[in-house]
């Protein structure tokens, strides 16, 4: 023992100071983190497994589709107006499924405005209501899954392409490998959703994305464009005749070159969108059942690195980010809980 | 009981077994207030330094991890920490005694004295001599009119026949000379 009694008295403080952590301890009955950790590594790791378990929560709903589950069935054209995800397992299909995501402007040209304007508005509106019908412009794209049972890939591979020939339709492109291919088909417009009901019938649906492009104000700008174009080459050809110098005339055959090149730009354009527009693609995977698909790779290319580079650390960072409104509200329950337990347990104690 | 067992065996029993870092407390307490008083000449402050010391020692104990410098080395470097703070601040912490619940202690008269005895003052004095002459003459006469005499920078020029800057650059070098030879182990008895 030293002969500082300073030091002495330290020493039993320290003394003092073991004992009441040690009853504190065993009050407690577990060795806190605290001890074995410092606190920086503890938030740190606690931080850490925060953002990984609202990343992988926040990936986990966003695959399972719980944020994106639409359904589809019956819905007609309705379909086609929007984007529509669908997970397994589907149920039976479900008319008017696709209520909930209409796109306001999408209302407007159908059969539906048709008859509202006939109730209530005079014969202008009717007609206005017909040229809009009439300029009604969306491009239908949907991709299908389907499971099929064991040893019916040919069957089936076969009723898919006949499905496209029953529609007025046809194969775009198709590749087949032993138990499993891909069909893109391209059908008309109106006989869009028949066909999916059609495909559907063929196998269990796995997977069904279903989207609608309206592109008819970009259709209606362009056939404006297309009109003051060919009023501008009337009036060029018209100042042609006029001219009266080698000068004149080369300007305005200049001009009148550019403006024919924009009409016949115009023109592709108008030809490209009522090809999309009136006829819908359909790509339908076939799988029998049991066949894992290798995922196809593409071409390596720098620019899709780069693009799916930045889509996977949006992807990353929004998974986090949803997770975490899923993780918040738990862990405030979840404190508070804590908080009562160990109220009621001091409580329970002091009585 | 636990005298048997070294360091390193004391601190790992002491997180269960609190009298095991009291043996560990007896073991260095005294060397480590000798420590802090002949590098501090404060006897309270090496008082205080030793309590905050072996506080935030015990506080921590359960984070020791031996890196080949054992419990002494371990407990050494909290000190080195503690003496740093306190040149820099002027003041001894007492977070970790806070922390603990530990009372503030004053240290008696006859702890100082005892306290003072580890500085072993003679020593301190041979080993001042001994720095001083290990200055150069003019650092050393500088010094000497500016610190023991207490006479301006000015006065020292005078006496010195150089400019003032001159005459603080000389003390200021001898003074960091002098420093670097006090830190020498030549005060460290039994080193």
């Amino acid at each position: 023992m030293s002969s500082i009694a300073y030091l002495a008295d330290v020493r039993g403080d320290l003394l003092d100071a073991g004992r009441r952590e040690f009853r504190r301890r065993r009050g407690r009955r577990t060795v806190g983190l605290g001890d074995r950790f410092s606190t920086r590594s503890i938030v740190a790791v606690a931080t850490v497994m925060t953002l990984f378990a609202a990343g992988t929560l926040g990936w986990f709903v966003t695959r399972n589709g719980t944020l994106e589950i639409r359904t589809s069935g019956e819905a007609g054209d309705d379909a086609a107006r929007g984007n529509a995800t669908l997970a397994r397992p589907m149920p039976s299909p479900a008319p008017d499924a696709f209520e909930g995501f209409r796109f306001p402007e999408w209302s407007l040209p159908h059969a539906s405005l048709d008859v509202t304007t006939q109730n209530q508005r005079g014969p202008a509106d009717v007609a206005a209501g017909a040229i809009l019908s009439e300029l009604s412009r969306v491009i239908r794209t949907a991709e299908l899954g389907l499971e099929i049972p064991p040893e019916s890939f040919g069957d089936r591979f076969a009723q898919v392409i006949d499905v496209a020939a029953n529609n007025d339709g046809f194969v775009a492109t198709s590749t087949s490998r032993e138990r499993s291919g891909n069909v893109t088909m391209r059908v008309p417009a109106g006989n869009f959703t028949q066909t999916l009901q059609d495909l559907r019938a063929l196998g269990d649906v796995e997977v069904q994305t279903i989207q609608g492009r309206d592109v008819t104000a970009e259709y209606v700008d362009l056939r404006a464009r297309l009109r003051i174009a060919k009023s501008r080459r009337e009036v060029l050809l018209r100042l042609m005749d006029r001219a009266t110098s080698i000068e004149q005339t080369i300007r305005v055959q200049n001009a009148l070159d550019e403006t024919q090149l924009r009409i016949e730009e115009f023109q592709g354009q108008l030809r490209f969108l009522d090809n999309r527009t009136s006829l819908a693609t359909i790509q339908v995977h076939l799988r029998e059942e049991g066949v894992e698909v290798a995922a196809e790779i593409d071409t390596p290319s720098i620019p899709t690195a780069f693009e799916r580079s930045v889509a996977g650390f949006v992807g990353v960072i929004a998974a986090v980010v949803i997770g975490l409104g899923y993780v918040i509200p738990i862990a405030l329950l979840a404190a508070l809980a804590w908080f009562v337990w160990t109220r009621v347990r001091v409580r329970r104690r002091a009585v | 009981m636990y005298e048997d067992l070294d360091d390193v065996e004391l601190i790992v029993l002491s997180w269960d077994e609190p009298e095991a870092f009291g043996v560990l407390f007896e073991r260095h307490g005294e060397s480590l207030i000798g420590y802090f008083a002949r590098r501090t000449l404060d006897a309270e402050a090496a008082a205080e330094l030793t309590a905050e010391t072996f506080a935030q020692a015990f506080a921590s104990r359960r984070r020791f991890r031996n890196k080949g410098l054992g419990g002494a080395g371990w407990i050494y470097g909290i000190a080195r920490h503690q003496l740093g703070r306190f040149f820099r601040t002027g003041g001894v912490d007492s977070r970790a005694r806070r922390r603990l619940g530990m009372p503030e202690r004053e240290v008696s008269t006859e702890d100082y004295e005892r306290i003072e005895e580890l500085i072993d003052f003679e020593q301190v004095g041979r080993a001042i001599g001994r720095a001083f002459s290990l200055l150069s003459d003019e650092q050393r006469e500088a010094l000497t009119l500016r610190v023991i005499d207490g006479r301006s920078y000015r006065e020292v020029a005078e006496a010195l026949r150089c400019t003032e800057e001159t005459a603080r650059a000389r003390v200021s070098r001898g003074l960091r000379r002098l420093a670097s030879h006090l830190e020498t182990p030549s005060l460290e008895p039994g080193r």
